[in-house]
């Protein structure tokens, strides 16, 4: 069967400790595979203490943001018919406040399954040393963990 | 074919295409990776957005004569490349972003090869205000 490479972008400023920036959705039947992510920050304070990042499995959907509500993945061969099966919801924590009132929730979930941090200046290619396989119909979320919010970009890579 | 594109450039602008990437037509190239540095001077700097992104156009640019891996074969390399670029082609989706600060070396591994279809633009491209040396070799096949 002929895999299907995409790549999802997501760029945000937190409101939230914790707060998922992206939840994957593999498609019911339909097995999702992790190969890495290029994760980036735009802070500006050298003696900051480093973010933390986290990968939990989730069970629920939680409330979706409007920064905005799903994104959208880029399959890597754009000539190619077919459509990606994956979703993607996007959280956010803030409000028209002050005061903050979310207008999201996060998703449910207790069980981690990567952690590393990253400082707010640096730059982190995390390459798992296998492949992070999402099985048909579950959810794995990408939360950012620090009370002090900077920009942060990630580029996902996957294949279904 | 392997071959390579490499630069160095101060941007003037924002956004600022550094390098654009022109598939021959009815070929397919894969982009194998790059190694983008920055020679900035400020340690509490923000870092700068860079992304790559398809482009619709041409925009207004230097050609930059691809390097083959191997100089012993005698078939030229096909596709295109461009650099400091004067007028911003027009850029389509997306396909990888990052920040990296101005006294950062980032070397970028795409987890596969991203295509570039045959006859399509895809463009490395600066997105700040600040503007400091940057150099990059891109490393391709076709």
């Amino acid at each position: 069967m002929q895999r299907v490479e995409f790549m999802l972008v997501r760029s945000r400023t937190p409101k939230s400790n914790p707060e998922t920036l992206f939840q994957l959705v593999a498609a019911a039947n339909h097995r999702v595979t992790i190969l890495g992510a290029d994760i980036s920050l735009q802070g500006n304070t050298p003696a900051n203490a480093p973010v933390v990042f986290q990968w939990f499995i989730q069970t629920d959907a939680g409330v979706f943001g409007t920064d905005p509500t799903t994104l959208t993945p880029q399959k890597n061969d754009r000539g190619y018919d077919e459509a990606i099966q994956t979703t993607f919801n996007a959280y956010d924590g803030e409000s028209g406040g002050p005061p903050a009132t979310p207008d999201a929730t996060e998703p449910t979930g207790t069980t981690k399954i990567a952690e590393f941090s990253i400082h707010e200046q640096g730059i982190f290619p995390w390459t798992p040393r296998f492949s992070f396989v999402v099985k048909g119909g579950e959810r794995v979320g990408f939360k950012y963990a620090r009370a002090t919010f900077v920009p942060v970009s990630v580029t996902l890579y996957c294949t279904e | 074919m392997l071959f390579t594109g490499t630069n160095q450039h101060v941007p003037n602008a924002s956004p600022r295409t550094l390098c654009q990437i022109h598939a021959p037509q009815d070929e397919q190239v894969k982009i194998l990776g790059a190694d983008i540095t920055l020679q900035g001077s400020q340690p509490a700097s923000t870092p700068i957005l860079l992304q790559w992104v398809t482009q619709a156009t041409a925009g207004n640019a230097t050609s930059l004569t691809p390097q083959k891996n191997d100089r012993g074969s005698t078939e030229a390399v096909k596709s295109k490349l461009f650099k400091e670029f004067t007028a911003e082609p027009t850029t389509g989706v997306v396909l990888w972003q990052g920040y990296l600060h101005q006294q950062g070396s980032w070397p970028w591994v795409p987890r596969f090869k991203v295509l570039v279809n045959g006859g399509e633009r895809v463009g490395l491209v600066w997105n700040s205000g600040t503007f400091v040396p940057v150099s990059f070799t891109i490393y391709f096949e076709e």
